[in-house]
């Protein structure tokens, strides 16, 4: 004990500490509002928006430390040892962690601020409050901690939170069926993931489960379990990011509250996948044939465009976000197949998507608070009606789209280069036609929400300045943040994180004018349809009906769930059911047949053989009873009465015992054992 | 010194006692139950560690566990088939037993 | 009389279960009796791991508090009295209960302390320097040994099987009957 304290004192940093204080703030927050309960709703918000700004205002400060003097030592401490078993917690700052804590909070902060007012007069506002802070505490332990173990245990915390979070409204049957497909589906990833902790913990010599000691206690391994362990823990990262298949929650867990969607479906939690596949990033390159990351390669650009066509035919604004998110989230898992030169393209998308995806939800959540739907074609015309939202909405779903200059076009460069240089062309090609459908359908989302006449009724007006500011400030940085790692600015975000050791890409004149026609094109296309109405919408649908039953459908990814997973659970508890009514319960109505039949033979004897009998005895002894009668009225009755009468008395005295009052009856019974208890005392020990 | 330990079974012993004979709900008074097999087993398991085998009486608990779990499990059954019928535990209301 | 550590000890964790005991007796929100009583069972607990019987203290936490204090948890929020009239917690006859309570106390202790302490120790002072057995394994010596001088394989199995009938017995109890849906 007294080396692993001596240890701890010994390791601790500046850093390290205001990064330990950056989870205390929030989980402060989330004791006192969590406790308080109804008292909080006045105050609760606005303490749980203090507590979040100090968070993030540490975590400035963590990542300016670790961009002064490189990453603070580990720090941990013996959190509980049994056997050849030791377990760590510990806190590991490097420069991927002081990133995440920054977008983390930054993000959390501003969806406080911003619920502010969109959960305004909400009876659980207080619950949501607490929620929130219990999630961004999560989310900051995932990011900080130092071993597989320590991490799983925050990864399933962010489950519950997301779980809670998006079962807010559970009085709606929506939402609680979607928060419970939510927490089953990534359950499912989360099998795959724990399956791979206890592996890895088994199989590496010495036993370890740090993240740093990981690799090269692994590296001795056989070729075909360093392709299985990567790949399960790749499964908990699938769930977590809802890559396809396991994506299927995702676009449900919309049912959420809008700023929730922000910052846990779209910004900070889904993110953890990807986060925890770049922190393990050295198992996946352990495996020498490279199996496991083409694996992640092929998942993630399948998942791109498969949510980008679906994307295009949504009705509901959060359903068109949801898939985009879940597309840019492939993006992100094929980079980091591509290994060390995907890595930090991966996680500059990472940040930039962070920033203009919660951009965007919090942009649609303030025109769903104005306008009180979600579908896009009951809304239009809101451009003059709601500025700030709709311009912050545009550079949004620009920087989304990937247009030069804003930040989505950066990292999405950044990726399309490393597919080019690991010579990766079917995820390349899928990429670019993803690059393609993204500015199409944000194009289309935007002209739909904003554009064209008012196609409902609405009184749509800007909210006040806690709404507006988020939209802001996110909006600035969608616009700027790509700066950090663009070629032509130092690549500072390139310097920043690396794997293993910083390259310098050259700049890929090809790829980055080849994107940008894309996203012009795509972008054409949609004021095509839309704006200008070149194309009859009708009449493309007609065209193109099969495709387009097939994307609306969402490619029958739950129905394929329902045959192959549900679907045979069901029919085996038909059958169980059916076998039970049919085979067992024949049985036992066989047994009852052959009962009844039994019985009435017996009752055919009975009546005609042995009640014959009985009758003859019954005749004989009524003769003789008449005889007995005579001296029985006269003579014994007297005395009967008498002592009958006697006997009343008695007993109606005596009953009064009987309470029926049960406190009565053990008060006996236990008087009885002390008085017992008394006099053996009292005879056996006393004299 | 291991009296001490006696003394607070027997106290433990006690109080469940007083709560059985003095409580009306019913299902405080099955509380107050296993507070007095509480207060019994300490007592075994005290007993037991001044012996240099206590594996006999530590078993003896184990048992008395395992038969308190079995009447926790009767009595809340009986509890709730009581609510259900009548919509209430008092269990002085009871009075079936009057003659 | 010298307080050594262990008493002092003893006395810490006797004072916390001494307390909740009461407590769980006198409270009148029946939830707050149902939390003091888990407390109380809590406490034991840490004190049967001050006297070396791991084991029981482990079922103690597993069996009372996680499953008994559990369901009598649920079964107050099942039979939750909604009517909201008020009446007292306790009966008609609580006075007398009293007496008679204290009247077990006090002649229970009576006895405890008039067994002399060497009667307890003094039989076995060669063999306490004995290195303790670990719980578990006395009780399975105990419980499962195929020696003959202890013969309880088959009081398990009827444990087990009082448990089995128990659960049955319970459901059928408390279950909806199908007339009266």
């Amino acid at each position: 004990m007294e080396h692993t304290v001596a240890s701890l004192a010994g390791s601790w940093t500046l850093t390290s500490i205001l990064a330990v204080l950056t989870m205390a703030f929030p989980l402060l927050g989330f004791i006192i509002v969590g406790l308080c309960g109804k008292i909080a709703k006045e105050w609760g918000p606005k303490l749980a928006t203090v507590t979040i700004f100090l968070s993030l205002i540490t975590s400035i400060v963590v990542l300016g430390l670790v961009i002064a003097n490189g990453p603070a030592p580990t720090v941990s401490f013996v959190w509980l040892q049994s056997g050849n078993l030791t377990l760590d917690f510990g806190f590991r700052v490097d420069q991927l962690c002081a990133m995440m804590l920054c977008v983390v909070t930054l993000v959390s902060f501003l969806v406080h601020l911003f619920s502010q007012d969109y959960m305004h007069g909400d009876p659980g506002i207080a619950r949501f409050y607490a929620e929130l802070q219990l999630f961004t505490t999560a989310m900051l332990g995932v990011v900080t901690a130092s071993n597989l173990l320590q991490l799983f245990a925050f990864w399933e915390l962010v489950g519950l939170c997301s779980y809670l979070l998006i079962g807010f409204w559970f009085h709606k049957r929506s939402a609680y069926q979607a928060a419970k497909k939510a927490f089953f589906v990534t359950k499912v990833g989360d099998m795959g993931l724990f399956t791979g902790i206890v592996m890895c913990f088994i199989l590496s010599n010495p036993h370890t489960l740090s993240l740093e000691a990981l690799p090269s206690a692994l590296a001795s391994l056989a070729p075909a379990l360093l392709i299985i362990i990567p790949l399960l823990i790749f499964m908990g990262a699938m769930g977590k990011s809802a890559q396809f298949p396991l994506h299927v929650w995702l676009p449900n867990a919309m049912e959420g509250p809008t700023p929730v969607s922000a910052l846990i479906h779209a910004a900070t939690m889904v993110a953890a996948g990807i986060y925890l596949v770049a922190r393990c990033m050295g198992l996946f390159t352990l495996d020498p044939s490279g199996t496991a990351l083409k694996v992640v390669t092929y998942v993630g650009s399948f998942t791109a465009i498969f949510a980008a066509t679906i994307a295009t035919v949504q009705d509901d604004i959060k359903k068109v976000l949801a898939y985009s998110t879940i597309s840019q989230l492939g993006y992100m898992v094929m980079a980091l197949g591509f290994g060390k030169f995907g890595y930090t393209a991966a996680l500059f998308h990472l940040m930039t998507h962070a920033m203009f995806k919660g951009l965007l939800f919090l942009g649609s959540g303030s025109v769903i608070h104005a306008t009180h739907t979600q579908n896009m074609h009951e809304m239009g015309g809101l451009f003059k009606k709601m500025p700030i939202t709709a311009w912050t909405f545009i550079l949004g779903s620009l920087a989304l789209a990937g247009l030069f200059p804003f930040a989505g076009f950066w990292s999405k460069d950044a990726i399309l280069v490393g597919a080019e240089a690991t010579h990766s062309t079917i995820p390349l090609i899928l990429a670019l036609i993803t690059a393609f459908l993204t500015p199409y359908y944000m194009t289309r989302c935007v002209w739909l929400t904003f554009f064209g006449k008012p196609r409902k009724e609405n009184h749509a007006h800007e909210a006040s300045w806690r709404t507006t500011l988020p939209l802001i400030i996110l909006a600035v940085l969608s616009v700027v943040i790509g700066f950090v790692g663009a070629p032509f600015f130092g690549e500072l975000f390139q310097r920043f994180i690396f794997f293993h050791e910083f390259e310098s890409e050259a700049v890929n004149w090809t790829l980055i004018f080849g994107s940008t026609g894309l996203v012009l094109a795509g972008i054409f296309l949609g004021l095509a349809i839309y704006a200008w109405g070149w194309f009859k919408k009708e009449t493309l649908i007609r065209i193109l009906k099969p495709l387009y039953l097939f994307f609306k459908n969402k490619w029958f990814v739950d129905e394929a769930w329902t045959f192959i997973a549900v679907k045979p659970l069901f029919y085996l508890s038909e059958f169980c059911h059916w076998f039970d009514r049919t085979v067992i319960d024949g049985a036992v109505n066989g047994v009852a047949w052959l009962s009844v039949i039994l019985g009435n033979i017996v009752y055919w004897f009975d009546a005609g053989i042995v009640d014959g009998l009985v009758n003859l005895a019954g005749y004989l002894t009524v003769k003789v009873s008449e005889l007995v009668k005579w001296f029985d009225e006269n003579v014994i009755d007297g005395a009967v009465n008498g002592v009958a009468a006697l006997t009343g008395f008695i007993g109606s005295k005596v009953r009064k015992v009987q309470t029926g009052y049960l406190p009565n009856y053990a008060t006996i019974m236990f008087a009885s054992i002390a008085l017992v208890l008394i006099l053996v005392a009292w005879f056996a020990v006393l004299n | 010194m291991n009296y001490l330990l006696l003394i607070l079974g027997a106290a433990i012993f006690s109080f469940g006692v007083l709560g059985a004979l003095t409580l009306r709900n019913a299902i405080r008074i099955l509380m107050c139950i296993e507070l007095m097999l509480n207060g019994a087993n300490l007592t075994f398991i005290a007993t037991a560690s001044q012996l240099p085998d206590p594996g006999l009486a530590q078993s003896m608990v184990v048992f008395a566990i395992a038969i308190a779990a079995s009447e926790t499990i009767v009595g809340l059954g009986a509890i709730v088939a009581m609510y259900r019928a009548k919509g209430w535990v008092t269990l002085e209301q009871f009075s079936l037993l009057k003659w | 009389m010298n307080v050594t550590m262990s008493q002092a000890l003893y006395m810490a964790l006797a004072f916390p279960a001494l307390v909740f005991a009461a407590l769980t007796v006198t409270v009148k929100n029946i939830v707050h009796a149902a939390i003091c009583l888990i407390g109380c069972l809590l406490s034991i607990a840490a004190i049967y791991v001050g006297l070396h019987a791991d084991f029981i203290a482990a079922a103690q936490i597993a069996i009372y508090v996680g499953a008994i204090a559990i369901l009598i948890l649920f079964s107050i929020m099942f039979t939750h009295d909604v009517s909201g009239k008020q009446m007292s917690h306790l009966n008609r006859q609580a006075v007398l209960g009293v007496f008679v309570a204290l009247a077990l106390f006090g002649s229970i202790s009576f006895f405890i302390m008039n067994t002399s302490e060497s009667q307890f120790t003094t039989n076995f002072q060669g063999q306490m320097a004995l290195p303790p057995k670990t719980s578990l394994m006395a009780v399975g010596d105990v419980l499962y040994s195929e020696n003959a001088s202890t013969p309880y394989m088959v009081p398990v199995e009827m444990a087990s099987f009082l448990l089995l009938a128990a659960v049955v017995g319970g459901i059928e109890m408390a279950k909806k009957k199908e007339d009266e849906v």
